[in-house]
């Protein structure tokens, strides 16, 4: 909000240089700056006090120590009584707390004068004409919200407030045709509705060049009720950011008096005699009570009860509460008031004791945390991906969201791929040719009634395995690729491995204990890629971090034998290894496949695979007689059970 | 006799050492060191011949031919380094490679900056004392609003917009509208956490005093521009005891600026407002760049905000049914993207998310 500085000296003496002004307001919890000479301030939704010229000078008078005095206006005097030509009724005592009216007549609508035009420009409000201008130039004056109806328009001698039934279509000043709900609060002549209260005026009732008569209307609505009507119908005015914010209901009669008096300034007319003021139940200052030992208990410095009592005293409080102040409510409201008109800069700093403890982290960091270390040196780049995606990327069970940004961002992601998938082909289509990432994340699906949380791990990757160099041949990644890095991973985990199984669609289920926790598939995209998602619950779950327990080192030799088989295509390398596993000596240590070949000098529908075997004791010697003699029998066996040939 | 014996020695002496100054490799060391020392070595018949020489006589030869065959054997060890030298520079020279070549090229992934960040500051906090907390991004409006002391209806909510899960979803092509099985109890309003602030309700509902905590986590917001992403972290902190108080926050915060930012950055508190802390506080660092001149990276005014941070409010601990008389305690929140942001000079939060390799290879 802008304050122009002549207008603020009009109501507080000003002691230091704007710049030095701005720097205190914004230690004093009102984020200031200097813009063209005038106060640009910034204010907290909880301070609809300082929305004005007054309230920002009451935070002035009080940093330089003094109470603002303030001189309220007289009453302008009038003609006829007010009883004769209008009357009032608020039916909605709740939403309307305090309704004044006064009638101006013969007023002369043209400009108003430069000087209020120039104000007006000033605080950002743009000039229309003289009755408006001078509603306009009180709430930025006083941050009271006037409205100006033209008599003539208002049908019948009645105004009310009150509700209006759902589904009631009201077309307010700016053009725009409202569709109203059974909260919202209406002033209404009696056949219907001339002003969304407090909001915005109707475009049935507004001021025209021709208007003579005027009926001003000065009220106090309740802020919850303008907030919510306002931001269902998303109009934020001058007016409904004032009244939302809380405006003084004691200050609203000098604020009527005020406006009164400019317009009979710039437009001239005579007013009532008198004025309506409906306010049944007087809104009375509160009583709060500090004691100085809580202040020091929150801020870790005494304050004397002397220099505690200056400070409110300052800001107006004095034993009771302005009501201007709707935000104080309890001991702490004034704890912080104290506070920040005393200078944070002043409480000196201090180190808390605290009482020693085991640390808690969450289950999954450490999981997280080593996987970050692994993947990263396996050349994979972390990313981290918006969570919003389009309908089209979801399953049945995605979240949608009932206010989305974008037409592309209407749910929440059910899976890490969609996002992945995007980063690939955004560098794919800024010349990238390889590329592996990887992302730790949450993805979101309802089941059973409730939007289920599931950390997920997403792996990706295409081109060529290693940065292309002089010594070594470039290698396209595979299935294999994603597969061996899952499996370093569970290494580095210290998990018991997975296992992979192939799919009618797409590449592999992952299995692990038995159940699958994720896939890895081949897309056949623009750039073919190869992508993993696995989901890490069950992983978290049942993840203990156990020590290794050592295994004494054996002092005897391993002896090393090769075995090639030629089998049909279609049995996996598992079935084999299952089948080595179980007729090989209780002393086969390890095997691996070391070669697999399909060919030429192969029979068509077979494959050669080799396996290398390690043979090795743990309390003696093995002789080459009875490695040879168990690795001749697996052999014998294998051939036989498979069914496979030695190649 | 002995005379020319004594000449026949010397004439081996120095066709001998003749022979090893010439030696060129050790191949033809081994041969000449066998031929002259060896059993049917020049020097070794000599000495068979001393034995027809008389007593007297022989021990001076006998000496002559030692010292003779003792120089040898030093001229052999001699020429025997200077040789294995040769052969193993030749060695060297044969396998010489252009050491201005590139090394093995190794894939080497990077971690993304945002996660970096947050590691970083999870460190310094855990270094401190405090634990580590998580909490769910679909909140409901108690935890993410209601229990952290915004009012129904205040202005104070729209500084967080909001976004809300839809309850109801059309099935794809079926055109068929479903609830997936809510009962009717459970149709609160969830909506997606605006801060990490809920994971502080969460766990003073579980756990008492004392409590040294951080929340880190993914929050979203109903904004997208240069500065605000819809989706971003941030990492919330609590610290709730007997005798917690705002010179303690700004202790521990200045700890933590000083970590992150460097111990020559100045760090100052100023009021401000958030609901569920008072006294509230945004905590602002000196802009390196300008040295607080004023700039446009701090829009002029010479510092940059980093923190939010206050007093717990008391409503905050009664919602969780905490004593506010007998505890008291401090809250802070951070945006990681804006330290991030200032940590390494980006200019734009989208970067962060696209993925852009030649973005993500710089951290
Ligand atoms: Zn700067």
């Amino acid at each position: 909000m802008r304050i122009p500085l002549d207008w603020l000296k009009e109501f507080v003496p000003v002691r230091w240089p704007a710049q030095d002004l701005a720097h205190r307001l914004t230690m004093a919890g009102l984020e200031t700056a200097v813009v063209g000479g005038d106060l640009e301030v910034a204010v907290t939704p909880n301070r609809g006090d300082c929305l004005s010229v007054l309230g920002i000078a009451r935070e002035v008078s009080a940093l330089q120590g003094r109470v603002l005095s303030f001189k309220k206006t007289t009453a302008p005097k009038g003609g006829e009584a007010i009883k004769k030509c209008l009357k009032v009724q608020v039916q909605d005592r709740k939403g309307c707390p305090r309704y004044m009216a006064r009638l101006i007549r013969g007023v002369a609508i043209k400009p108003s004068p430069a000087w209020m035009q120039k104000r007006l420009e000033a605080v950002g409000i743009r000039p229309v004409n003289n009755v408006v201008d001078c509603t306009n130039y009180l709430l930025a004056e006083l941050g009271h919200p006037h409205h100006a109806f033209d008599s003539r328009f208002l049908r019948g001698d009645t105004i009310v407030v009150r509700r209006e039934k759902a589904g009631t279509k009201f077309k307010t000043l700016d053009g725009e045709t409202r569709e109203c709900e059974p909260a919202d609060l209406f002033i209404c002549d009696e056949q219907g509705p001339v002003a969304l209260a407090g909001i915005l005026g109707g475009a049935n009732s507004e001021v025209r060049p021709d208007t003579k008569d005027i009926v001003l209307e000065a009220a106090f609505f309740d802020p919850q009720r303008i907030h919510a009507t306002a931001k269902r119908l998303k109009i934020s005015t001058e007016s409904s950011y004032r009244f939302e914010r809380g405006v003084d209901p004691n200050g609203v009669e000098n604020a009527l008096h005020r406006v009164c008096q400019l317009i009979m300034q710039t437009a001239g007319g005579l007013p009532s005699r008198d004025w309506i003021d409906l306010y049944p139940n007087k809104i009375r200052p509160k009583q709060i009570n500090l004691p100085a030992a809580e202040v020091k208990r929150i801020l870790g410095l005494p304050i004397a009860p002397a220099q505690i009592k200056k400070i409110l005293k300052s800001l107006g409080i004095a034993g009771t509460i302005p009501t201007w102040r709707s935000d104080l409510t309890r001991p702490i409201d004034l704890i912080e008031e104290t506070a920040r008109i005393y200078g944070y800069d002043k409480i000196p700093e201090s180190r808390p004791r605290i009482t020693v403890g085991l640390q808690e982290k969450p289950k999954g960091r450490g999981l997280y945390q080593a996987a970050a270390r692994c993947l990263t040196g396996l050349g994979f780049t972390e990313g981290c991906h918006l969570g919003f995606v389009g309908e089209r990327e979801v399953g049945d069970k995605g979240v949608a969201l009932s206010n989305p940004l974008s037409a592309d961002q209407t749910h929440l992601r059910d899976s890490l791929v969609p996002g992945l998938v995007k980063s690939a082909l955004f560098n794919a289509n800024r010349q990238v040719q390889s590329l592996k990432l990887f992302e730790w994340g949450k993805v979101f699906r309802w089941e059973n009634g409730k939007v289920k949380e599931d950390r997920c791990l997403g792996l990706l990757a295409f081109g060529n395995e290693w940065p292309s160099q002089w010594q070594i041949k470039p290698k396209p990644v595979d299935f294999f690729t994603l597969k061996g890095a899952l499996t370093r991973l569970f290494q580095a985990w210290g998990l018991e491995p997975f296992e992979t199984e192939a799919q009618s669609q797409g590449e592999a289920v992952v299995l692990w204990q038995g159940v699958s926790i994720g896939r890895i598939d081949f897309l056949n995209l623009e750039v073919p890629m190869y992508v993993c998602e696995i989901s890490l619950e069950k992983i978290i779950k049942n993840y203990q971090t156990q020590p290794a327990i050592f295994k004494p080192i054996s002092p005897f030799p391993f002896v090393e034998r090769d075995l090639a088989l030629v089998v049909d295509s279609a049995l996996p390398a598992q079935k084999i290894g299952e089948a080595i596993r179980q007729a090989g000596p209780p002393w086969l240590e390890t095997f691996r496949v070391f070669d697999l070949y399909k060919g030429e000098g192969i029979e068509a529908g077979k494959k050669s695979i080799a396996f290398s075997l390690r043979y090795a004791s743990k309390d003696r010697t093995l002789t080459n007689e009875e490695v040879n003699r168990a690795h001749e029998a697996l052999t014998a066996h294998l051939e036989k059970t498979l069914p496979a040939k030695l190649r | 006799m002995i005379e020319e014996l004594r000449a026949k020695i010397k004439t081996i002496q120095e066709k001998a050492l003749q022979e090893i100054a010439a030696l060129q490799n050790l191949q033809d060391w081994q041969n000449t060191k066998a031929r002259i020392l060896g059993q049917k070595g020049s020097l070794t018949q000599i000495l068979k011949t001393l034995g027809g020489l008389s007593p007297a006589e022989r021990p001076a030869l006998g000496r002559l031919v030692n010292e003779v065959k003792r120089e040898i054997e030093r001229r052999l060890q001699d020429i025997q380094k200077t040789l294995e030298e040769t052969k193993r520079r030749q060695v060297l020279k044969e396998k010489a490679v252009d050491v201005t070549l590139p090394g093995l090229a190794l894939p080497q992934g990077r971690r993304h900056p945002i996660r970096r960040v947050m590691e970083e500051i999870e460190e310094i906090f855990l270094g401190m004392g405090f634990s580590i907390f998580e909490g769910p991004d679909v909140e409901t409006d108690y935890y993410n609003f209601e229990a952290l002391n915004f009012p129904k209806e205040h202005p104070a909510r729209d500084m967080q917009d909001t976004f809300y899960i839809g309850l109801r979803t059309l099935r794809q092509g079926s055109g068929q509208a479903t609830d997936h099985g809510l009962r009717t109890k459970e149709k609160e309003q969830l909506l997606l956490r605006t801060h990490t602030s809920p994971v502080q309700i969460r766990v003073m509902e579980k756990q008492k005093p004392p409590l040294y905590m951080i929340a880190p986590g993914t929050v979203y917001r109903h904004d997208d521009d240069v500065t605000h992403s819809p989706m971003f972290h941030q990492v919330e902190g609590l610290m709730v005891d007997t005798d917690i108080t705002l010179g303690d926050l700004k202790g521990v915060l200045h700890h933590f600026c000083a970590a992150v930012f460097g111990t020559d950055r100045e760090v100052r508190f100023r009021p401000s407002f958030f609901p569920f802390v008072e006294p509230g506080a945004e905590v602002d660092i000196s802009c390196a760049l300008c040295k607080k001149r004023g700039c446009r990276v701090c829009g002029g005014s010479g510092w940059l905000e980093i923190l939010g941070a206050g007093m717990v409010h008391p409503a905050v601990f009664e919602h969780v049914k905490i004593d506010p008389k007998r505890y008291s305690g401090f809250a802070f929140g951070m945006g990681v993207e804006r330290i991030a942001m200032l940590k390494y000079g980006i200019d734009d939060i989208r970067l962060f998310y696209e993925g852009d390799m030649r973005f993500l290879e710089q951290f």
